[in-house]
This record gives C-alpha cells, structure tokens and sequence, in this order.
C-alpha cells in the first residue's frame, strides 16, 4: 500500500532546497509544480528539443507545398498574359509562400508543444489535489512516493526541509 | 539598485500579492464606474463608424473624398496605420524576449493584445475600401467555376497573406503565453462559470517541467519567427507602394522605412496603453517609471531613424534629379497638403527628440504629448503617401487633390472607438500583464535584494 | 360658355389621350416609320437581330446640313457617324452630330402641344390656328425660324406664301452672318459667301476667325487645314491675331493676342503693303506690329497661296478690306451665292419683328425651332413684345425660354424623326431620313408648317421631300436615299468681280474692359445646354465643364485683384473668373449659350451658375458679339466652376509629355533601356496586334472623338458636383497644353501598354491582357481596389464611385428613354467597377465575325473615336501588317510614345505637334 507526501514550498529556493532533501533521502520524486519555469536537474519529462524541428519542418514544407500551388495556378491551370510578365514570375510568387510558412510553422509548433505538454487533459488526476491548484499561482508543490509506514518520517524531512505545508495522502 | 529590482517594486515580491494585483481586477472584481462610462463612449463612437461604414456600402466609394487622380483615400491610409500599431506588440515580445529584456514583462502581453486588435481592424480596410466589398473573398484562392486563381503578382494578394499569417501568428503566440495565466485563473477563487471556460483555455495545464520546458521552448521558436515575419509583413505593406512606378512610391527604401515606421507608432500606442493601464489598474508597483524611460528611449532611436529615411528619400529625390521626383519634394513642401507635411516632421522627428532629457523620459504627460504627436504624425504620413503621389503623377493634366468627407473621418474615429472597446473587455477576461513572468521576476529581483 | 368650357373638355380628353399616347410611346420604344426606309447597305438576310445597320441622314447645325450615318439596332438609333459622301462630313463629324442622338432619347423634350389651358393635343392647337388663318390672306401673320437651307421647306413656306401673301417669313439665326454678307455687299455690290481652298493655302491669317472652332464649317475646313499641313514640301503657316484663345489660335504656327479693335488695324497694314495707301492712326502694340510684319513678308512670298480670314465679331468694313486683300494677294478662294437665299439680315430682320410685336401689328406667330427670347438683345425687351402677339406658338423640341414665352408650345421632332433635307455651307443638298417614329409625338417642320397653311394640300412630309428631288420612280429615290446626298447640288463658284477698296477707320483699344461674346464650342449657340454629352464635354479652352466663366488676362487679374472662381459683377451679370493666358489685355470673354433660363433640368443644373452667366445679356441693340465697355466689380464671393483638368502649363522634363517640333525635324529616340523584366507568354503569330497613332499636329481639340466615344461605349454623364469632386467618366480625355514651344492638343485613350502597369497589380485579374494586344477590364470580376488606376501612369482607367449608369441627372424626369440610346454591343457598368478605353473591342470583335462569316480578310475595324475625327488625327490599325497605316506612322520621324522612359510600350502612340515659327521668336 502505497502513499504520496504533498508538499508546498513558499519561495523556489526553499522548493529547490526541498527536491535536493528529497533526492539525498533518497526519496523518489513523482511529480513537481512550479508557478513559473523552474528547471530541476534532470526531474521531469525530457527535452523540448522536437517542437523546434516540427515547427520548423511544417513551415518548409507548407512554404514549399504553397509556392508549387502557385505555380500550379500560373502556369499549368490557368496561364494567361499579364501585363506580359512571365507566366512563372518567381521573384514574386516567393513572398505569399513566406508569410504562410511563418504561420504553418506556428501552427505546427503549436500541436507539436500541445501534443509534448500532454495538454487539454482537463481532468487529470493530479487536479484532484488541491495543493497543485495553489502551485498555479503561488506555492511551490512536489510530491514523494512513499510507504504508508514511514510517513511520520517524510513528514519530519519535508518539515526540515522548509515546506510550508505538507501531508501523506495514500490510495 | 540591481537590475531585476529596477523593474519591481518590493510591494510585488510576494507571489501572492503578484496574483492579486494583476487576476484582481478581472470579473471577479467590480467593474468601477469610468469603465462602464469609458464602455459606452466607445461603444457610441463605434456606433459613428458602423454607420459611416453603412453608408458607404449603401451608395459607394463615392461618399467618400477619392477621386479619378487620387484613387485612394483614407481607408488605406487607415489600414497602413493601423497595421503599424499592430506591429509593436509582437515585436516587443518576441524581440524583447529574444534579447532577454526583464522589462518587457511588464508590458508584453497588452502589446500583444493591442496587435492583435489593431491587426484585425487593419485588415477590415482592405475589405472597406472596396467597390464591390460583397466579393472581398475573391482575393482567396478557391476552386471555382471561372477556374481562375489570384494574381500573385499583386501587392494586394501579398497583404492578403500577410495579414492573415500576421494575425493568426500573433494570435497563436498571444494564447500560448496566456495558458499559464489561464491555469492560474481557473485555480483561483472566483465566478464558476468563468473560470469553467478559464480552465477550458488553460487546456489542463498544471505548470510540471516538462510542461514549462515545452512551453518555454516553444515560446523561443515562435519568437525567433516572429521576428523576421513582423518585418516582412510592414515590408509588404511598403510594397504596396514601392512595387508600382509612380513617382513618390517607387522607392527601395519604403520596406525598411514602413517597418520602422510601424515600431514606431506601435511603440507610441503602447506608451498610452501603459499609461492608461498603469493608472485605471493602478499597477503602479508593476509598470514603473523604468518601463516608461526604456520605451521613450525607444521612441527617441525610431523617431530619429524616421528623419533620417525622410532626409534620404529627399535627398535620393535632390541627388537623382528625376524631373518627376523633384517636382514630388518641391510638392510636399510648398504644395497644399505642406501642412501635413511639417506636421508629419514635427509629430514624428522632432517631437521625440524631447526624450534625450532623462527627466522628459518620465514625466507622464510629456509621454502622452509625444506619444500622441508621433501617432498623428505617422497618420499623416499615410495620407501623405497616397495622396501627394496620387495628387500629382506624370500627367499634369490629371492632377487633382484629395479632400475626404465627413464620412471619410467617421470611418477612422468608428475604428479608434472599435479599438477601445475591444480593449476594455479584454482588460475585463485576461489579465494584462503576465503573472508566471512577474513571479519569475520577483524572484530575480528578491535575489538581487538579498 | 360653352365655347369656353368646350375647350377644357375637350383638353382633358386630350390629356387622357395623350398619356395613353405617352405610356404607348415609351414601352413600343422606337417603330419604323410607314414610309419604307432604305439602309445604305442592303443585307441579304434582312433584319437580324441586334445587328447594326446604317443609315443615310443629316444633321442640322444653324440651319446648314451635315450628312450623318445613322447606326440602327433593332429599331434604334445608338449613334450617329459621318457620311463620306458628304462634303461638310466627309466621313467625320463635329461634337453638335455627336451629341444629337441623345437630344433624341431626351427625357426633357417636349411631349405635347400646350396652350393658355395647359396640356392640349395636336387637334386643339389645329383648331385655334384654323380659327385664325382659315380664310385670312395671313395678314399679321409671320413665321420666324432660324437659318433654312432646306430646298423642301423653302418651297414649303413659299407655297403658303402664295395662299397667304399676307404671311412674312423672318429669317434669323442666333449665330448669324451678317457681317461676312454686309462685307461682300460692301465689296463685290452683292452678298457672297467666302469658301477658301485652304488645301492651297501656303499662309492663313485669321483675324480673330475660329475657323477651326465650332461651326456648320468646322469640319471641311479643319480637314483641308490637316491635309494641307500633313502634306509633304513647303510647311503652311498659320497666323492668328485674336483677343481670346481659341481652337484656330492654339493650334496656330504664330498667335498673338490682339484687342478686337485692333484687329482692323492689323488689316490695314497688311492692305497698306499691298498698295491700299497708309492709313493714320492706325497703330498697333509693338508685339502684334512684329507679327504683322512677317505676316506681310510671308504674303508677298505667297502671292496665290495664302488667305486671310476675318472673324464674325469684325465689322463689315473689315470683311469688305479683306476681300480686297484676298483678291491683292490672289487667295484661293471660291465665292459662292449665298446658300441661305434669305437676302435680309438676321439681326435687322428681327429687329423689325420686335418692333412689330411691341407696336401690335403681329396677331399671329409661328417660331419654328428658333429662340429669339435667349438670344436678342435685352435692350429690345423681346418677351416682352412676344406678350402682345394675341396667338403664338413656338415649335421646339425643349421648353426653351421662347417656348415658355409664347401662348402655345409644340413638340418639334428630332431630325432622326422626321423627313427633311438640307444643303451644306457650300451648298450640297442631303436628305434627312428618319430611323423612328416621333418618340414623345413630336411633328417635323413640314407638317408643323401644314399647321401654318391649313388651307394647302397635304401630301406627308415624305412625299413632299421625295417630290422636291422629283424622285418619280421608286428606284431613283431609294437610291437618292442609299446615298443621303444628292450629287451635283453644290453651289458653283462665281466671279466676284474686282473687290472695291473700302478703307476701314483705323481702331483704338478702349478704356474701359468690353467682352467678346463667341459660340460656345460645346453649346453652340445654347442649343446644347440642354444635352447632358454636351454640358459635361470639357470646353477646349478651359476646360471648363458644365457652366462658363469670363475669361480675363492674367494682367487684369492682378489689377482687378482676383483670382480663378472669384465671382465679379458686371453689366448686371454676374460671372465667376478664368484667367487665361494669351488673353488680351482690357478684353474679357464669355462664351454663349450658357446660363439658360429654361430649357429643363441639364440646361438650368445647379453648377451652371444660372443666368449671370447668359452672354447674350450683353449684346449691345445693334447685336454686336461685343458687349460696350463694361467694369469688373469683384464681389469677393466665389463660385465652384468645374474642370477637369486644372494645370495647362509643362515646366522642365515634363515637356517630353508634348514635344513640339518644327517642320521636317525628327524626335530623338529615347536609348532603348535593358529590362530585367523576362519575357512574357508569346502571341500566337497570326492574331493581330492593334495600336493607334494619334497626330497631335492635326488634333484641333474639337471633342468630337470624346462624345462620340461616350456614345459608343455607353459612358454616362455624372453631372456638374461629381466632376467638381476630380471625377470624370471620359474614357478619352482631350489633354490641353502650353509650353515655351508652343500648345496644343493631345488626345489620351487608354495607352494599350504591352507591358501595362495595371494588369499585374489586380488581385482578382480583371484586367488581362489580349493576343491580339488590348488591355482588357473585365467588369464583372473587378471588385473595385482601384488599385489599376493607382497604378497608371496616364491615369486613364474610370472608376464608377457611385451607380452612374443608373445616375438620374434629369431631375424628377423619367430618365428610362435614355437608356435606348445604349449600345447593346457594350456592356453597362456597375457601381464600384473600374472601366477604361477598350479600342471600341466590340467593333473588332464584330469585324472579326463578319470575317469568319463571309470568310474574307479582315477589315480593319474602326474606333469611334478615330470615325469622329475631322482631320483624321487619329489612327488605327494592325501592328502586324507592315503595310498598315500605324505601322506606317510608327516609322515617322514625328513619331513617340508617352512617358517612353517608364517601359509600359505603349500600343497607342503619337506625332509630335509640328510648329512652324519661322522668324518668330517662339511667342505663344
């Protein structure tokens, strides 16, 4: 029978403090919220590295995909004589695929950081405790894994560690 | 004085009093008196414009100044200027956050609104100003029965995909740094309802590092993007103009110069936005005279760069002796809309030029002057770009002047009116200033005050 | 009682009648007249739907006949051409033929007879004139009607006459020629009419003549002026010595102004070096005496081949010197019988009625299509007179003021709607062939005159023409009508005899300001103001549409202190200013005919600044075109006069725009400039490629071409307070211009750029470019961005601001008739669309299936407004055929292309205007 210690931290240099207790105490980490961007070592879902390139490669290949439409339309379905430009005037065909690559490469990177974030869970069980709707505004939270047994033990280490607010939740 | 606490009073260096100060205001609180007031004078001046507007969709262009010579009138000049001010916000959040300025913090997400909105009202012009308005989406490319495509040759297509990649980006960009906020929100005391469709944005984000390393980094991207994709867009504008073969408009400098340009009456608006702000929310603690300082001196380098692309273009004008281009300068400045032009010189190169004092940088109600000033002097430069090229091309016999109608006026006010009310419901649903990034802040200054 | 109320009775019948009549009229639209009509081409299949066919007719201005080409579709006439056959056309036709064919879809013109009891019907008007005549020897009875060349209508009122010896016919038109035939008289002891053999002219002196201006003359002339000029060997030289610019003075070699009573001193000089002895005192400014000087170097060098012409305003005496001089110098001149036989002048004549009038001796009178109220000087109190005539009745085709004066109107037919015939000013007699029924019930002048005659026969109009051209067999007279002019009726040339030598008094030029009082060039004499075409056809002078202004130098402008629009007082009139340069000194000028009074809602628009504008309001009791002295009084008030185009002048580069060369001197080609522009789609070998040369040395600035272009096209007028606005329909412009070298006239269509700016700037592709070389507009794809026309530089692309087709300038009147004048080959413009000269595509798409059908060559289509001109300035034609006559022109040394530099490759291009100054030191 398992149980998970919440605690709540008021500033970050007490939450980092507390990780690091944690961590020595050899104590496994499961889950960390931060009000803003805080970077912990190595805890946490990897790299964000993948959304660059995503963006990146929808942005070329919608800019590419969009300028061969245009020359589709100019030369090959309906070529006519405009003020006797050539029908495949590239020099200007290149600004509209641009402005629409720049866009696509949001719109990608934007479903690529969704798809990473695991975003629209709207109801994700960690909702359900109320210490990691505070850790949206102003509280530091993580949360332990640990034996219903030794929880006096966690709580006494999480106290010494500087956390505001803590306690033993088991399922 | 350390450089984080430069831009943050210690009153903010509690996360908690952070939320309060900028979530506070939102539904949750009364709406005061001036807000309403400020609401429904808004909403009447719109009321000007939507019937300015009816009127010229009812019988034509012709209510309005145009003419055979001067073809254009205001409704593109409004729509230059308008996608100027959209220019700031983006700008100032991606360029800033690229060259990791702190105080952008402050300001970010209203600049970021305030393109958004500006952006959207922009791109109504190009629809308005149409002689058949109900066939607008001809410019899209659509299968349909004729088999005809746009002319991507045309300036016009450009603008059409400018703004529309414009707007979403920055739209998208918008939201993303809103999503932390939104969490906050929806986590927070308040009316159900609202913070049922708070959290419905928030997408279920719970601020774990994976989420904010994602968000970070995506952030990054889309700055990196929005960057070069700003400029692009005011150079297009600029191509309106410079890719045709009229005197006045067939000038290599137009793109770069209408990017400035639009920084620099983007940057005017935000000056008043923050003022405005700054007092109604009175977030005094939040955006500080600091804030102020960096974004006159912003205003003094742009203003000062826009005489210096005047003096090129009329120094390109002295230098070519093109007949036509020399006739154009002889114009502007002794022709009948001279006016404009000096007022054009004084609201945009000189007025700015108060800001070399430190003292002037602070002071609020040199701010608004200069601010004010430079947005007028840059509308006038719109005007001044259609109309003197327009008024006198290469045929002499064609030449006319341009004189807009009342209606011409009520359309523009009606948009100015648009603009506010649209920002006042959004100071009412989002908050203006971005916590996470406040918060982030505080810590940093807390850490330079220890 | 009942005698009274019988009328009344009878009137609402009438009325009831006649709306019935009305509402027929307007939904039938047109309907052949009964007699057959004959098409000058026969087709074999008949009447084919929406196919134009042409007609032969004529179209009168001040009495003369100028044969015309009627363009029928389906019953109805949509323009009018010229007629190659006839000698005052010769294919072409002035601005007054143009304009005729909406005068005929009028909504303003008269519907009914109207009397004292308002409304009435044919019957009821029949019925007071019998009343009156019937049995009289037409005692006190008189007819007055403007000039009559017509050999039917002449026999006509000649038969009355001899039923009714009592009956006088007055003869007087507004514009007369009293002093050219007083001149003659003086001279030759008879009246004869001058016609100059200009084509041998090597030298022409105008002395305040207008030659190339309006008038029944215009064209011939300006024709023989254009050829002579374009022929190859020695250059003519044209002089002109006039107080105000006119066509003749801008398109003159060497111009000067001079005070009009000067002009005679002018004359005497040149009389004196031809032996007719000095005259004292007769002095002239230093300016003018330096031309007069080489003007008598060039006349003795030219003995037999030059002409001097005197003007209108001119006293007899100087007409009668000029004569004399013109037989010194050997002129080539033909003098002719005058064609008009009316021996008694046209001012005295009605003189004498007014005076009648006002002493009661008229009971009864007939104006047939004249308006002695507009036109006879104020000091004879016409209307007044008019009161006292018990029975009146005016025939007119508008409620002009003598309508509304006299105690009846009557509709007067259009010429297209009634059988007639005319002669021409050298005396060519032509027929008058109507292409419709009356429209709105009109009668034709012989069956009016009928009314005149209850007593005579009354065969139709159409059998009394036929019978005056003694057409016995059918075949003769359908053929007298394929043709329209009747060969051998030009009047022969007699001789004049030795001009006697009457010596003028020499002139000073007056203290006081006086005001020179020519023909409108777009009104006429005032019959346009009620033509919409007409009202908004740009005067060739100032540009000035829709109203007139006094014409001041730019000295008096700075001694009176006023500027263009600042309205001044004078003479009880009230007109704005126009300065104008080569304006003389102490003259100022206003064009007649505009400042209606009546006439309906085009001739009385607000913007035409109403009867302060009304030149005839200064004509002095002996109806001089000189009003006394006057003093300008400005009033400090200001008065929106209309223009379309605003600068004249060309400093610096902007020249280039109208080079001006001198005779066999060549344009410098412009270095052909590399393009980093690739190549566009190529054209398929064998379509041809259309392109127009416009000589702008021929180009008279007559307007003809722009009317006749708003005719073809279906361009609407838009009124005086959107053209006040900048906006303006025209889709060829007539662009003025003055520079140190000289002015001239030059006509701007759509340049048909190769390379066109417009084309590639719309985002929607409404306009294309064609095979074959046109700039297309597509109406139904424009949504209207205006961008094209941002784009242009010649700025020639028409942008429909508001619903102009379906603009109403016709106040409360139904304006529906006017849409019958529309071509239905072209489409109607919608509000927000952007159009522009297409090279009249339609006639070239038509020629193109006449080819395919009959499966011969295609003929060269021809562009309206290339029909329409009066010296052939403008040309066009296929590119592709070396042989053609543009490419041709385009070998000429004159030849260029507008604004060259800017790489559009213009498909329409020009000759550069010739100038031939001689010793003259370039004065404008």
């Amino acid at each position: 029978m398992t149980a998970l210690a919440l605690a709540s931290f008021a500033d970050e240099a007490a939450f980092r403090a507390g990780v690091a207790k944690a961590d020595e105490a050899g104590r496994r980490v499961v889950g960390l919220w931060s009000p803003y961007p805080v970077e912990i070592g190595a805890i946490g879902e990897g790299t964000a590295a993948p959304i660059t390139w995503i963006s990146i490669a929808g942005g070329l290949a919608s800019a590419l995909l969009f300028y061969g439409f245009i020359w589709w339309t100019a030369t090959q379905s309906y070529p006519f004589d405009s003020g006797g430009r050539p029908l495949h005037s590239w020099q200007v065909f290149l600004i509209a695929p641009i402005e629409f690559g720049a866009l696509a490469a949001g719109v990608a990177g934007m479903i690529a950081f969704i798809v990473r974030a695991r975003l629209t869970r709207l109801h994700h069980p960690a909702f359900d405790i109320s210490e990691v709707e505070r850790a949206s505004s102003e509280h530091f939270v993580f949360a332990l894994a640990c034996d219903a047994g030794d929880g006096g033990a966690v709580l006494a280490l999480l106290a010494e560690a500087g956390a505001v607010h803590s306690r033993i939740v088991t399922r | 004085m350390s450089d984080a606490a430069r831009w943050l009073l210690p009153s903010m260096f509690d996360h908690k009093a952070i939320t309060d100060a900028i979530a506070g205001p939102l539904v949750e609180g009364k709406a005061g008196k001036r807000w309403w007031i400020a609401v429904l004078v808004s909403l009447a001046v719109t009321g000007i414009g939507v019937l300015a507007t009816g009127i010229s969709f009812t019988y034509g262009p012709g209510m309005w100044g145009n003419n055979s010579a001067v073809v254009w009138g205001f409704p593109i000049a409004n729509y230059v200027w308008w996608i100027g001010i959209g220019n700031a916000g983006t700008l100032i959040s991606a360029l800033l956050l690229l060259t990791r300025q702190k105080w952008r913090n402050a300001i970010n997400r209203f600049a970021e609104a305030m393109t958004i909105l500006a952006v959207s009202i922009a791109g109504l012009f190009p629809i308005i100003h149409l002689g058949r308005p109900m066939y607008f989406y001809w410019m899209a490319p659509y299968p349909n029965t004729m088999g005809l495509w746009p002319q991507w040759r045309s300036a016009l297509v450009w603008d059409f995909w400018a703004i529309l990649s414009y707007l979403l980006f920055s739209l998208i960009f918008f939201y993303l740094g809103l999503i932390p906020d939104l969490a906050t929100l929806r986590d927070r005391e308040g009316p159900r309802h609202w913070r049922r469709i708070w959290g419905a944005f928030a997408l279920g984000w719970q601020g774990t590092p994976g989420q904010w390393r994602s968000h970070q980094r995506l952030q990054r991207v889309m700055a990196v993007i929005a960057t070069p994709l700003v400029c692009s867009v005011h150079s297009i504008v600029g191509l309106d103009f410079a890719a045709s073969l009229m005197p006045g408009w067939t000038e290599s400098v137009f793109p770069p110069y209408f990017v400035v340009g639009a920084f620099f009456s983007g940057f005017a608006m935000v000056v008043l936005l923050a003022l405005v702000i700054r007092a109604a929310l009175s977030l005094e603690a939040l955006i500080r005279p600091a804030h102020l300082d960096a974004c006159a001196k912003m205003l003094l380098a742009a203003g000062s760069v826009m005489l210096l692309s005047y003096g090129s273009e009329w120094m390109s004008a002295l230098w070519t002796g093109e007949a036509a281009d020399l006739r154009f300068l002889r114009f502007s400045f002794t022709g009948p809309y001279a006016g404009l032009t000096y007022g054009m010189i004084l609201g945009n190169c000189l007025l700015p030029q108060l800001f070399w004092s430190p003292a002037l940088r602070r002071s609020v109600p040199v701010l608004v002057i200069v601010s004010a000033g430079v947005l007028v002097g840059m509308y006038f430069e719109r005007i001044l770009i259609i109309c003197n090229t327009l008024s006198i091309g290469y045929e002499p016999t064609a030449w006319t002047l341009y004189v807009p109608t009342l209606v011409d006026f009520a359309i523009l006010l009606g948009t100015g009116g648009l603009f506010v009310f649209a920002f006042l419901l959004l100071s009412r649903i989002i908050p203006l200033v971005p916590m996470y990034e406040i918060r982030e802040l505080a810590e940093a200054a807390k850490g330079d005050a220890r | 009682m009942s005698s009274l109320s019988e009328p009344d009775f009878v009137a609402r019948r009438e009325v009831l009648r006649l709306i019935a009549a009305g509402a027929a009229a307007s939904l039938a639209g047109c309907s052949k007249p009964d007699q057959p009509i004959v098409p000058a081409v026969e087709d074999k299949d008949g009447d084919r739907a929406g196919r134009i066919r042409r007609y032969a007719t004529t179209t009168t201005l001040a009495g003369y006949g100028r044969g015309a080409t009627a363009l029928v579709v389906d019953g109805r006439p949509i323009k009018l051409e010229g007629s190659a056959r006839h000698p005052a056309s010769l294919g072409a036709t002035d601005l007054f033929t143009e304009t005729a064919i909406l005068d005929l879809y009028d909504p303003q013109r008269l519907r009914a007879p109207a009397g004292p009891a308002g409304i009435a019907g044919w019957p009821m008007l029949e019925r007071a004139l019998i009343a009156r005549l019937a049995g009289s020897n037409g005692e006190g009875s008189v007819l007055l009607t403007g000039r009559i060349t017509s050999p039917s209508l002449l026999t006509r009122i000649a038969e009355a006459r001899t039923r009714m010896p009592g009956l006088r016919h007055i003869r007087s038109e507004a514009i007369g020629d009293d002093a050219e035939r007083e001149g003659a008289r003086l001279a030759f002891g008879r009246p004869l009419t001058m016609r100059p053999r200009v084509g041998e002219a090597d030298v022409l002196v105008l002395l305040d003549a207008d030659p190339l201006g309006p008038g029944p003359d215009q064209v011939p002339f300006a024709r023989a002026w254009a050829d002579r000029r374009r022929a190859p060997g020695k250059p003519q030289r044209t002089y002109v010595l006039e107080p105000s610019p006119t066509q003749s003075g801008i398109c003159a070699d060497r111009r000067i102004a001079l005070h009009p009573a000067l002009v005679v001193n002018a004359l005497l000089a040149v009389a004196g070096s031809l032996g007719a002895g000095n005259s004292s005192g007769a002095d002239l400014p230093p300016d003018p005496a330096a031309l007069v000087a080489s003007v008598i170097r060039d006349l003795n060098g030219a003995q037999g081949r030059a002409v001097v012409m005197v003007g209108r305003g001119q006293p007899p005496e100087v007409h009668a010197l000029a004569a004399w001089v013109n037989q010194r110098i050997e002129a080539p001149i033909d003098w002719i019988d005058p064609v008009d036989p009316d021996p008694s002048g046209h001012v005295e004549s009605l003189a004498g009625l007014a005076s009648d009038m006002a002493a009661g001796r008229v009971a009864t009178l007939m104006v047939l299509d004249a308006n002695p109220v507009l036109h006879a000087p104020p000091s004879w109190h016409f209307a007044e007179a008019l009161e006292r005539v018990p029975l009146s009745v005016s025939f007119s085709a508008f409620p002009d003021e003598t309508a509304m004066a006299t105690r009846w109107r009557a509709p007067l037919a259009h010429s297209l709607e009634s059988w007639g015939d005319a002669r021409s000013p050298d005396g060519t007699a032509s027929l008058i062939q109507p292409m419709v029924k009356p429209l709105f019930g009109g009668r034709g002048a012989l069956a009016a005159l009928a009314m005149l005659d209850p007593a005579g026969p009354r065969p139709s109009d159409h059998d009394r023409v036929r019978h005056q051209w003694n057409a016995i067999d059918d075949g003769h007279w359908r053929d007298l009508l394929v043709a329209g002019v009747i060969e051998g009726t030009a009047a022969a040339p007699v001789p004049p005899g030795d001009a006697r030598l009457v010596m003028p008094a020499p002139g000073w030029a007056s203290a006081a300001t006086i005001i020179t009082l020519p023909p409108s060039p777009t009104l006429w004499d005032g019959r346009g103001a009620t033509n919409a075409w007409a009202q908004e056809c740009p005067d060739p002078v100032t540009r000035q549409v829709w109203g007139a202004a006094l014409r001041i130098s730019p000295g008096d402008a700075r001694r009176l202190g006023v500027d263009d629009e600042d309205l001044v007082a004078f003479a009880g009139l009230s007109a704005p200013i126009k300065i104008v340069e080569g304006q003389a000194d102490g003259v100022a000028t206003l064009p007649l005919g505009h400042g209606r009074t009546a006439g309906g809602p085009i001739a009385t628009a607000p913007g035409t600044l109403g009867a302060g504008t009304d030149a005839y309001r200064l004509r002095g009791p002996r109806g001089d075109w000189l009003s006394g002295g006057v003093t300008l009084v400005p009033t400090g008030a200001k008065a929106h006069t209309p223009r379309n185009q605003k600068d004249f002048a060309l400093d610096g580069d902007a020249a280039s725009l109208f080079p001006v060369v001198a005779p066999g001197e060549a344009i410098p080609k412009p270095p052909s400039r590399t393009t980093l522009l690739g190549a566009g789609p190529e054209r398929p070998p064998d379509a041809p490629q259309w392109a127009m040369v416009i000589d702008t040395s021929a180009c008279i600035g007559c307007n003809a071409c722009v009317v006749a272009c708003q005719a073809e096209n279906n361009i609407p007028a838009i009124g005086p307070e959107q053209i006040g606005k900048g906006r303006d329909m025209h889709w060829l412009r007539v662009d003025r211009y003055e520079h140190e070298h000289g002015g001239g006239y030059q006509p701007v269509p759509c340049m048909q750029c190769e390379t066109a700016p417009c084309e590639p700037v719309c985002p929607v592709e409404a306009p294309v470019h064609s095979a074959e070389g046109l700039n297309l507009q597509v109406y139904n794809r424009c949504i209207g961005t205006r961008t094209c026309q941002a784009n242009c530089p010649y700025k020639v692309r028409r942008f429909n601001f508001l619903d102009y087709a379906g603009a109403d300038l016709w106040g409360d009147l139904d304006p529906a008739p006017v849409t019958a004048q529309r071509n239905p080959d072209v489409t109607v413009r919608a509000r927000g669309v952007m159009e522009k000269c297409t090279y009249c595509v339609q006639r070239i798409e038509t020629a193109k299936h006449e080819a395919d059908a009959t499966g011969e060559a295609l003929v060269t289509p021809v562009t309206a407004c290339q029909a329409a001109c009066p010296t052939q300035a403008i040309r066009f034609g296929n590119l592709a055929d070396p042989a053609s006559d543009v490419a041709n022109l385009r070998r000429d040394p004159r030849h260029y292309a507008l604004l060259e530099e800017l790489g559009t490759r213009p498909r329409t291009t020009y000759l550069a205007k010739v100038r031939d100054v001689g010793d003259g030191e370039g004065e404008v």
